[in-house]
């Protein structure tokens, strides 16, 4: 597990993380949110101990990634650029990386196969989409238990977005990995995550179960003869508002509001799939959204 | 456990540096004994205390491989934090400690396998010659073990000069000024004293500034130096190096200096410096019949437009 225990952190004076505390559990997917500064990054450099925290604790298994650096064989970073390993082969790196990892090189040959890859060459000549791939490869093959994704699919086109976010649901599907993504895109991490962490300002904000979430809210979409009556808006959470017809997010235990609508004799009363989006735009005011 | 893998990473970004140093110590022994011997057999032997001690002393190969040596320690240390590689390293299952001794054992080894080879060839080279008598006006043990002493100490001070230096142009620039700062500091005092009337000369009886610690002296073996004080200040390097490397706050990886807290003496340092530099230029340009008034004003006009000008850059410098 990895622990996080009222973290703080200042650079240039700029405090950009607060007392920051959670936890990730063995196998999951955890998805960090913020908008751009809100020290998502400085968080996962912490991690993965590259930064010191101002104050507080960072375990990896109990232990402390700085006293005992040799637990972070169970970490990998993976950073929003493959820079680092630009000047190696893949040659190179494997052999690099099977000198601290247990490497799994039939694995990362197999992915390698299955993703085309010309495995002649430097990294450096890859596509900004392959290199990004390919940092994702090496870092499952490792097997290491905790892998920390910085901004995984910032700046890539759709297609490879697709082809990333497929094979990292795989990965955490077919072995007991956690996973730490960050990113501001909801619509990604929704798809994936189990767990999110909202960080506003360099706090959290708010932590959030993804299961948990879906089933305490509805959203529903109504049209009535005139426009939305206000009890009804009182009642609920606006996520759109068209002529008529209204978007609405209501408590999914919340049967006083549902029987006020029902009365109120709608001509469109339909359920629609919730988002994640939905919820912060509804809950946070939207602020944490950044597409 | 040994970390082969830091030991392959170090090879990687350091392999280059490392095969110019040993062309250059190639050059600079056994392949200029070859050339001196066909020498000597044209045009005789000289002296021949001094023709020996003199072809393995320093020569502008050893002033060529002290620019290797800076870089190497910048390739080292500095090259990494002007990229993403800083933090691939970091983010690596070693400790600090680990990471440092690695780099600092690799230069090193980089430097004393060559040199001692290349040494060794030399010797032999003169052993195998006619003129192999000439061995018997060199010590041996001096001439190698100072000019040793000598790289390890500018090797030391260069490792500790990227330990709390932001990036590779800033450790280079850095150590070249380190590596002369107590004597430039003196020729710019001793400036400033004789533009002022005072007596200057006294400044320069000071041996162990104009000697002992003149780090570069040192390949030239036919100076009678002190062992003591490179292999003194060599550890003392090393050991402030590694505390630094292990003490060093990553978030500044990139910047000029990675000790906020080191702003202040360098705030101060630069300008100066710098001062008395422009200072020393422009009065050394005021012709030699205008009198001391007239001196002491360019002198003091070169300081202010200089302090003006370093002090702008010291602010850019250090993101003030």
């Amino acid at each position: 597990m990895i622990r996080v225990s009222g973290v703080s952190k200042s650079i240039h004076k700029n405090q950009i993380l607060k007392d920051v505390h959670f936890s990730v559990k063995n196998g999951t997917v955890t998805g960090l949110v913020g908008r751009n500064g809100a020290g998502k990054t400085t968080l996962l450099r912490m991690i993965a101990g590259i930064l010191k925290p101002t104050n507080g604790e960072i375990t990896v298994n109990d232990k402390n990634v700085f006293k005992q650096p040799s637990i972070k064989q169970n970490v990998v970073f993976v950073p929003d650029s493959a820079d680092a390993l630009k000047t190696y082969t893949i040659s190179e790196i494997v052999m690099f990386y099977k000198e601290i990892y247990q490497f799994n090189e039939e694995y990362f040959n197999q992915l390698l196969e299955k993703f085309e890859f010309n495995k002649q060459g430097k990294i450096k000549h890859f596509s900004k989409g392959q290199k990004a791939l390919f940092s994702l490869i090496l870092a499952f093959s490792t097997n290491a238990k905790y892998i920390l994704l910085d901004e995984p699919t910032d700046g890539l086109d759709v297609i490879i977005k697709k082809k990333i976010l497929q094979f990292i649901a795989e990965e955490v599907a077919e072995k007991d990995v956690s996973v730490i993504i960050s990113s501001h895109r909801l619509d990604e991490l929704e798809k994936m995550a189990d767990h999110i962490i909202v960080l506003k300002q360099g706090r959290v904000d708010s932590e959030i179960e993804m299961e948990e979430l879906k089933s305490q809210y509805r959203k529903i979409q109504v049209a009535f003869e005139t426009s939305l009556p206000n009890y009804i808006r009182e009642q609920s959470e606006v996520l759109s508002e068209s002529g008529r017809v209204a978007v609405l997010l209501i408590d999914s235990d919340d049967e006083k509001t549902d029987q006020l609508i029902n009365d109120a004799s709608p001509i469109l009363y339909e359920d629609l799939p919730l988002t994640l989006e939905d919820i912060f735009i509804a809950k946070l005011g939207g602020e944490l959204y950044v597409s | 456990m040994f970390p082969k893998a830091l030991w392959m990473k170090e090879w990687k970004h350091a392999k280059m540096v490392c095969f110019a140093l040993f062309v250059i110590y190639l050059i600079n022994y056994p392949i200029a004994a070859t050339f001196m011997i066909d020498s000597w057999k044209y045009s005789g032997v000289g002296n021949e205390s001094f023709e020996i001690q003199n072809l393995f002393s320093g020569n502008v190969f050893s002033v060529f491989s002290i620019g290797l040596i800076i870089l190497l320690a910048g390739f080292l240390i500095g090259i990494e934090k002007n990229s993403k590689r800083h933090d691939f390293m970091m983010a690596l299952p070693f400790s600090r400690t680990q990471q440092f001794l690695t780099k600092y054992a690799f230069g090193f080894l980089s430097i004393i396998i060559p040199y001692s080879i290349s040494f060794a060839l030399g010797y032999f080279v003169i052993v195998q010659s006619d003129f192999s008598y000439l061995l018997d006006y060199l010590n041996t043990f001096e001439s190698f073990f100072t000019t040793l002493l000598g790289y390890f100490v500018i090797y030391s001070l260069a490792m500790l000069i990227g330990t709390i230096s932001g990036e590779i142009k800033s450790q280079v620039v850095l150590t070249i000024i380190f590596l002369f700062l107590p004597q430039g500091l003196l020729m710019l005092l001793s400036v400033f004293a004789d533009t002022h009337g005072f007596d200057a000369n006294r400044l320069f009886e000071l041996e162990f500034i104009t000697k002992d610690i003149f780090w570069v002296m040192y390949v030239n073996t036919m100076m009678d130096f002190s062992l003591m004080y490179p292999l003194i200040f060599g550890i003392l390097f090393t050991l402030l190096a590694w505390f630094s490397f292990k003490h060093t706050p990553s978030e500044h990886s990139g910047e000029f200096l990675m000790f906020p807290n080191l702003h202040p003496v360098f705030a101060l340092g630069i300008p100066i410096c710098g001062a008395l530099v422009g200072g020393m230029f422009l009065s050394v340009i005021v012709p030699y019949h205008s009198g001391d008034g007239v001196k002491m004003i360019a002198y003091w006009l070169g300081f202010l437009i200089a302090i003006f000008f370093t002090w702008k850059i010291t602010k850019r410098l250090l993101r003030w």
